[in-house]
């Protein structure tokens, strides 16, 4: 990827962004045309988003430099990058569902002087709609009124109306693109005749190749290589993707067929929110079972919704039919549940590590923790005082007594949604451990990462290894003991073709 | 037909009712009601907390909610009585008055949208000072409102008192300024702050036009307040303040921002009033008067919460199901 002369088109040099000890982007450079589509493919966390954000002006790089027909386009705020024509159509939709069609799609750039201009707006705004396919939608309709389908269409009418001169789609786990794919396409194709730079971020391999003129492949924070689509294959990006050749696939069942220790959590039909799928599976006793996919496939739902955080659940429960009401009716049966995020969903920030690790004990199930001290130093967590505020730990010491707090618990079922996010490797060998001693004293353990190597090293190659891949909230894939490998989940994580898809 | 019906389901219609029903119930019980001068007292009493709860619902749209209202109408008319009383023209008076009170619409809409301070605590605490510098300028109620000012407002034309005129000036001028821009970016960002930037909406901006408006109206309200008093004093209007906001409630407007508009809280102040006055009439112990008034304030803010239940669900569900793309599968495209 040289830099060219060529000042058409946008061309990123050199961005790079960190978080924290992260880098999300590293030295990136991109060249995307005027009048081409261009696709993006990248696993978890290999930076796609972060790349999005900064050229649509949500995130600021910490280096780089983003020219767009010569001229440097680097924005700090999206007023900043709508100005200049950047767009993005935001998969979390950017509409305000109380107001009407017609003032979401004008709401950057209201036309009229002080007053508003009622024709200009139906004018710009009936072309627009016309343009993705809702000519016949009545404008007026307050978006709440709308199916989310229709809503998504908009957010293109939306960004059409800026005349985007780069338009950034971005599809990470989009289910609603599928409903819409014909239109989508022809949209962007009509744009990209009119001369439109457009950066197509998504998953699905054969649309794609079928839609870009183009296709980048990001790993690490960088582009490892770039594709010309017309003759570029499934499989040459999956490999570069995975950055090594491809493991042969094999069918399997998430349903166990050699049973260890007693069942603990047997799940037949079970409707994950959110998501078109459902969910067969099995849990036993001193197992940890983990759950990978991409982001957003309905992993996070899973766990909550047998928590109780999405309202009843019924399912079976050390052979016993149960009915989950609320996360409280969740713990009393024996269920943990551990957040990756901590702060809304973990600490109570201003009270102490003592407070912070017996509350659950305490408060819900009445039993005391003895010895708060000699538990918060078996779990690892380097601190002075048992009297000190949590805030003043490190995340990683956080999570531990949050997890710790489970742990005291003694639950039968613990569920870990991406419980390490954001902690430092020490601290997450640790957190580990305390999750492996668990599953090892007859508790059974659901570990969901998004973090592919994370999940190999925690649930480990033995002949009981288990990891089920989730697509759209069900179970497409199950590995199992010496077919674990980092590279067989994420190939498995991919929805290569059409074949792949439930339903 | 049903076209009809969906434009009379807006966020005002129970305001509405509620205030259709209880007038025609005054009128019933109290018979010199719909006297003259019982209108002029009644639109008299009522002009102040009406354009206050606009004011408020202004600032409730936009996502915040101002504590200080009540202080800076305070505010506007001890500065307008201490400075008539020195002598100084009216006109001059009534502009200090309106300065002060923009300037501190202008503070707190700089803490909430540049300083980031949760509206509920900056309004709170410019609500001390405020309510401090009143007593400074005025430390004891006193002074007087010039006689034309007081008999224009008591006045009528053709009948009509002038203070029903002016409700009726207040509901047209919230219609011509719902045409504009900043109209439409104020419920975007009371709406959902988040979205509204990411549709490049220059969002503290509107948050802190929104504070100062509200300050502007609260001013206009105080003007009303005094000529309605004749007097000034320290604590004249801080009871305005819970009252704007049960009014603003009352008319529709969510606590949490972006629905609802300022023509519904003038129906819910004007409820609120005739309410106080039915009671009264109703020769209830004066004593019990605010608890009876209380506890129909409540109902009426129940009620028309019941009404919005259907769009409260919408937007619960939305919040319940963030990610919930393909559970509309198959719905029309």
């Amino acid at each position: 990827m040289n830099a060219t002369a060529d000042a058409s088109g946008l061309r990123i040099r050199g961005l790079r962004k960190a978080y924290g000890a992260v880098l999300a982007l590293r030295e990136l450079d991109l060249d995307v045309e005027r009048g081409s589509i261009h696709g993006l493919l990248g696993g978890n966390g290999s930076g796609k988003s972060t790349l999005a954000k900064i050229i649509s002006g949500a995130v600021v790089p910490d280096a780089g430099v983003i020219t767009l027909d010569g001229v440097a386009v680097t924005a700090s705020r999206p007023a900043d990058a709508l100005a200049n024509g950047i767009v993005i159509t935001y998969q979390e939709l950017s509409l305000l569902p109380s107001l009407s069609v017609r003032d979401n799609l004008v709401l950057g750039r209201i036309p009229g002087g002080v007053f508003r201009s009622r024709a200009e707006t139906i004018a710009l705004t009936d072309d627009a709609l016309a343009a993705v396919g809702l000519g016949e939608l009545d404008g007026e309709t307050l978006v709440a009124e709308l199916p989310q389908n229709v809503r998504y269409m908009l957010e293109f009418a939306k960004a059409i109306l800026w005349r985007p001169r780069v338009l950034i789609v971005d599809e990470i786990t989009s289910a609603l693109y599928r409903d819409n794919v014909a239109t989508v396409s022809e949209t962007l194709r009509r744009l990209r005749d009119q001369g439109t730079a457009i950066i197509f971020i998504g998953h699905r391999m054969g649309e794609i190749l079928d839609l870009c003129d183009r296709v980048s492949v990001l790993r690490n924070g960088r582009i490892t290589a770039g594709f010309d689509a017309a003759t570029t294959t499934e499989e040459e990006l999956l490999t570069e993707m995975i950055g090594r050749p491809l493991a042969e696939a094999r069918a399997a069942s998430a349903v166990d067929v050699v049973a260890d220790g007693p069942r603990v959590l047997r799940l037949r039909d079970f409707p994950t929110p959110a998501q078109p799928g459902t969910i067969d599976l099995d849990v036993h006793a001193g197992r940890v079972v983990g759950i990978a996919g991409l982001q957003g496939q309905g992993q996070r739902e899973l766990l909550r919704a047998l928590f109780g955080l999405h309202g009843s659940a019924h399912f079976e429960l050390d052979g016993e039919d149960v009915t989950v009401r609320s996360p409280h009716s969740a713990v009393r049966r024996g269920i943990a549940y551990v957040s990756g995020d901590r702060g809304p969903e973990g600490t109570f920030a201003i009270r102490s590590l003592g407070e912070n690790l017996t509350v659950t004990s305490d408060l819900v199930l009445r039993r005391r923790i003895a010895r708060p001290k000699a538990v918060l130093e078996s779990l690892g967590v380097r601190f002075a005082r048992v009297g000190q505020p949590i805030s003043s730990l490190s995340g990683g010491n956080q999570q531990k007594i949050v997890l710790g707090r489970w742990l005291a618990t003694s639950p039968r079922l613990l569920l870990a949604d991406d419980a390490t996010k954001g902690v430092d490797v020490a601290a997450r060998r640790e957190l580990h451990r305390l999750l492996v001693d668990l599953a090892a004293e007859g508790a059974a353990v659901v570990f969901a990462s998004s973090d592919e190597e994370e999940l190999v090293e925690v649930v480990g190659t033995d002949p009981g290894s288990v990891i089920h891949v989730v697509y759209r909230g069900a179970v497409v894939r199950t590995l199992r003991g010496d077919e674990i490998s980092v590279e067989r989940v994420i190939e498995a994580s991919l929805p290569v073709t059409s074949g792949r898809t439930p339903q | 037909m049903t076209r009809i019906l969906g434009a009379l389901r807006t966020s005002s219609t129970p305001a509405i009712v509620l205030f259709a029903v209880t007038f025609a119930l005054t009128a019933v019980v109290n018979p010199r009601f719909l006297s003259p001068v019982g209108q002029t007292n009644f639109f008299g009493s009522y002009l102040p907390l009406v354009l206050v709860a606009m004011a408020m619902a202004v600032i409730m749209v936009t996502g915040g909610i101002d504590l200080s209202l009540g202080a800076v109408m305070t505010l506007v008319n001890v500065v307008f009585i201490t400075l008539v009383g020195h002598g100084v023209p009216v006109v001059l008076a009534v502009a200090a008055g309106v300065l002060a009170a923009l300037a501190v619409g202008a503070v707190n809409g700089l803490l909430v949208s540049a300083g980031r301070i949760p509206p509920l605590l900056a309004t709170l605490g410019t609500m001390f000072v405020v309510n401090g510098i009143c007593l400074t300028v005025m430390p004891v109620s006193g002074g007087s409102a010039p006689t034309e000012m007081v008999a224009g407002y008591a006045s009528g034309i053709a009948y009509i008192p002038v203070a029903l005129i002016a409700v009726v000036a207040a509901i047209a001028a919230w219609v011509v300024f719902s045409r504009t821009k900043l109209s439409l970016r104020m419920y975007a960002v009371g709406g959902d702050a988040t979205a509204a930037y990411a549709s490049g909406l220059a969002v503290p901006r509107v948050t802190w036009l929104s504070y100062v408006i509200g300050a502007g109206i609260a001013s206009v309200a105080a003007m009303a307040l005094t000529a309605n008093v004749a007097t000034g004093g320290p604590d004249i209007a801080g009871t305005y303040t819970m009252s704007a906001i049960a009014a603003a409630v009352i008319g529709g407007v969510a606590l949490s921002g972006g629905t609802g508009s300022p023509v519904g809280a003038v129906f819910g102040a004007l409820f609120l009033g005739l309410i106080s006055n039915l009671v009264l009439s109703l020769g209830i112990s004066s004593y019990f008067v605010s608890a009876v008034t209380g506890a129909v304030v409540l109902a009426g803010i129940v009620l028309t919460s019941l009404v919005r239940r259907d769009s409260a669900l919408l937007s619960w569900r939305r919040t319940a199901a963030p990610q919930s793309p393909s559970a509309q599968e198959g719905a029309p495209a």
